[in-house]
């Protein structure tokens, strides 16, 4: 019995030793390395609630963790004690904030989860995640199209009962979903006679602006970057969903140029685009490929295009130097873009990184603080103009997950948080990047079947 | 009852434990790289991705990840045996417990089972499940780049049979230095010969996976990796997985390494040795050599990307072989003498015979200036005197450079 005794107290100590934290913390004046990175960034009211639950973290270095939370008027503290198991004391970080907004962040983002590049896939889907938990729900998956391609995601107005989505290889066409009626148009097979890429919806809702684009894919023996995505002949056509009819724009259609990622004003009076000098030939000549940002005035009550398009101009920024990509404008006319040394696909571009042009001032200058030293590629604008969300490969450099930073209106933005998880270590484990990331008013119904 | 009886009695009734040996024999031994390829095409992984995917794709996605996770007992080949093994013998057995008591029907079950080992064998040394055990075990030696025995099983006489092979035994010839001393042992056709042709199937990217690893190429290992996992049937599989854990690392690039190291120690049987799964990239400037360097692009054509590749930064000498040797399948002199001239310091002194052979061809073809004594040793010029005289022994008929020449379509 005694022996029992002393076997079981054995087995109770070490459990403890093992399983237990310590007794005693030692305090440290400085912010324990957490991941995610969550130390002093900002959050919407609508994420914050119990106490910013919906943040999970864990130790950089795979140390166990004790966490806890109180709130304090529009600060989250959190407190974090680390220790590694069987150690006789831990150490007890101080606390650091995190700042809740009141400005409201629209409370879905859809977005594609896809492998990060290459030839061939095997599943994908169009999946959406509620910004006020974990949870993810797949809209479109490219079972439905077996095991097709299915991309480019667009919503009107942010609306989730009006979208679009291509579908490529089976069931081949741009899938319509207005309202609940479902239509799929082939838009090689009309007038056109052209596929159609890149959309953005008119913010009246009867236009969509798209671009045609030729892409290739050329890889590279070896360096840093494998891949290079490139065009070799992209236009742009805006479609009138309600007479199903395209848009005369003949300065939008020039072989010598190659016109690309159109992108309606908040007004729908202009339509923002890229635009670069063809080369002959743009596998080998890619470091001359410099698309530029462009305008053109729209007039949406007769459906027609209003002058040639002008250069917008990008005070600081060697146009010989750099490229334009993704030009997407806040409802307070400040436009956001990401800029590379060339080229057309910044994701596989370490350089690439956002910038702001300001409509109203024309002043020029880098998201500092949402930038990387890897890519930060596509972003959009929540509905009110206040969240920002954008995909950066800034964890392992090449699978791009989804951050978010509040946007004063001014011009200043704050540190970005990444998307959180029910688990942390779910931001490492999936095999998947997230891209293009659009942020929607409401929850996507399922679509099954086109 | 009679103690004879009783001995008759408990062998039918432990006959299925005598099959059993016999099977898992019959399979560790006949198809042991068919259980390696079970586990490495499978998948199972303790992540919520994983588990969404089973829920979304299967009716019973219980079911589809037990067979996963059975599949990964596969990585050894004697668990994988036993398994099979007893899957084929344990049900018998069951029912032998049950019927013990009649001796009619364990006479039957004991026929049940001879059966049962009868068509076992059969499957194992059936023609079709020995080319698939052939072809596993070519793959796994070839990612393992163990070539000694990739040369074991692509003998010259298997390539007659299934010229698949072919681009691993050059392959493996090439990594050990011995291409130019044993490629015209095979049958040798063209440069295509180097390379798997179409369809662009598991097998075309699994040899691609291996030959750009093979090549210090490890961007299109990896490329390769991913697309070969796209043929999977979960999109993914552990062997793939341990391949993209090499290759990031070979890349220098350890956050991605780290991932795929850590996304697979989420299965069974990988321990990740760091207990900390962040491992995050580390500053661009590190990687800023890497990302300057010249970057070569991919064709379709392996003769010119090996080219190109020979133009970046320390190329090894079995490349220069492989370049050189797929010139001259080629029949490509000209080609050859000028690149051997220009790689001429980087290779031994004394040349192979087949560019000596080759270079014999050339000079009396005004390639190279008439005399190249000084490269070519006494014998090879004086057997190639007697092929052309027609004084040539059965020795000099086959497995020379100009006889290769007075065969080939490109001349």
């Amino acid at each position: 019995m005694v022996v029992s005794a002393l076997l079981l107290t054995g087995i109770a100590v070490v459990v403890w030793h093992y399983v237990m934290p310590p007794l005693h913390f030692v305090e440290s004046e400085e912010y324990p390395d957490v991941f995610p990175d969550y130390v002093k960034v900002t959050i919407p009211e609508s994420m914050s609630s119990d106490n910013g639950a919906l943040f999970t973290m864990t130790m950089k270095d795979g140390r166990s963790c004790r966490i806890t939370r109180h709130r304090e008027g529009d600060t989250l503290w959190v407190k974090v004690s680390a220790w590694h198991q069987g150690d006789m004391e831990g150490i007890s970080y101080r606390p650091f904030p995190i700042y809740i907004h009141s400005d409201s962040i629209d409370p879905y983002v859809v977005y594609r989860l896809i492998e990060p590049g290459y030839e061939s896939w095997s599943r994908m889907s169009i999946s959406q995640r509620s910004l006020v938990s974990w949870n993810e729900s797949t809209v479109v998956s490219n079972a439905s199209n077996e095991r097709g391609c299915i991309n480019c995601h667009s919503f009107s107005d942010g609306r989730p009962e009006r979208m679009l989505f291509h579908s490529r290889v089976n069931n081949a066409g741009t899938v319509f979903v207005l309202d609940g009626n479902r239509k799929r148009i082939d838009f090689t097979k009309k007038s056109s006679g052209r596929q159609v890429t890149y959309p953005s919806w008119h913010p009246s809702g009867r236009y969509v602006a798209f671009s045609s684009n030729t892409t290739r894919q050329c890889f590279m023996l070896k360096g840093r970057q494998p891949i290079e995505v490139y065009d070799t002949a992209s236009d742009i056509m805006v479609y009138n969903v309600e007479k199903d009819s395209w848009v005369d724009c003949p300065y939008l259609n020039s072989t010598d140029d190659w016109e690309t990622f159109p992108s309606w004003s908040p007004d729908g009076s202009e339509l923002y685009f890229c635009r670069a000098d063809s080369v002959a030939q743009p596998s080998r000549q890619r470091k001359k490929v410099h698309y530029r940002l462009m305008r053109i005035a729209f007039d949406g009550q007769l459906g027609t295009f209003v002058g040639e398009p002008q250069e917008v101009p990008l005070k600081g920024i060697d146009m010989t130097a750099h490229s334009v990509s993704f030009p997407r404008i806040s409802i307070d006319g400040f436009l956001m873009f990401t800029l590379t040394d060339y080229g057309t696909f910044p994701i596989w571009h370490d350089e690439a990184d956002l910038w702001m042009l300001d409509l109203k001032a024309g002043d020029t200058f880098p998201c500092t603080i949402l930038n990387s030293d890897k890519a930060e590629s596509y972003h959009c604008w929540s509905s009110n103009g206040r969240w920002v969300v954008f995909g950066s490969r800034r964890l392992d450099g090449r699978y791009t997950r989804l951050y978010f930073s509040h946007f004063d209106g001014k011009g200043q933005f704050t540190k970005p948080f990444l998307l959180p998880q029910k688990h942390p270590k779910d931001n490492i484990l999936r095999m998947k990047s997230y891209n293009i990331p659009e942020f929607v008013k409401g929850e996507v119904s399922p679509v099954e079947k086109f | 009852m009679p103690m004879k009886k009783k001995t008759v009695r408990r062998g039918l009734l432990h006959f299925p434990l005598l099959a059993f040996m016999l099977l898992l024999l019959l399979f560790r031994w006949g198809i042991p790289y068919i259980l390696l390829a079970v586990e490495a095409d499978s998948l199972y992984l303790d992540t919520s991705d994983y588990w969404h995917q089973m829920e979304q794709e299967h009716a019973w996605p219980i079911c589809a990840v037990v067979k996963e996770y059975v599949c990964q007992l596969f990585v050894n080949p004697w668990i994988g045996a036993s398994l099979l093994a007893f899957c084929l013998s344990a049900p018998l057995y069951a029912v032998n417990v049950v019927c013990r008591r009649y001796r009619g029907a364990l006479y039957w079950s004991m026929v049940i089972q001879i059966c049962v080992v009868c068509v076992a064998t059969v499957y194992v040394l059936l023609p079709s499940t020995r080319t698939r055990e052939n072809w596993c075990r070519l793959e796994h030696s070839a990612i393992c780049h163990d070539w000694e025995d990739v040369l074991r099983v692509a003998t010259p006489e298997a390539v007659k049979t299934d010229h698949d092979q072919l681009p691993y035994a050059l392959l493996a010839l090439a990594v050990r230095g011995e291409l130019p001393d044993h490629m015209l042992d095979y049958p040798l056709e063209s440069s295509r010969d180097f390379d798997m042709g179409k369809p662009f199937d598991r097998r075309f990217y699994t040899f691609r996976m291996v030959l750009y690893d093979c090549l210090g190429c490890p961007n299109e290992a990896l490329h390769n990796a991913f697309q070969l996992a796209s043929f999977m049937r979960c999109g993914m599989s552990l062997g793939v997985l341990r391949q993209m854990v090499r290759y990031s690392r070979e890349m220098g690039d350890n956050a991605l390494s780290a991932k795929y190291g850590r996304v697979l120690s989420s299965s069974t049987f990988h321990f990740s040795r760091n207990s900390s799964f962040i491992v995050l990239s580390p500053p661009t400037d590190t990687l800023a050599s890497r990302w300057n360097a010249f970057q070569p692009l991919l064709t379709e054509r392996l003769g010119y990307n090996v080219g190109e590749l020979l133009d970046t930064e320390s190329p090894s000498p079995s490349m220069y072989h492989y370049f050189l040797c797929m010139l001259l399948a080629d029949c490509q002199l000209s080609s050859f003498v000028t690149v051997l001239q220009r790689v001429r310091p980087s290779l031994p002194t004394s040349l192979p015979r087949l560019y000596q052979e080759a270079l014999l061809v050339s000079a009396d073809r005004g390639l190279l200036p008439p005399d190249v004594s000084g490269t070519v040793e006494e014998q090879v010029v004086s057997d190639y005197e007697a092929w052309k005289a027609g004084r040539a022994t059965s020795a000099l008929l086959t497995g020379h450079y100009w006889q290769y020449l007075s065969r080939s379509s490109f001349r």
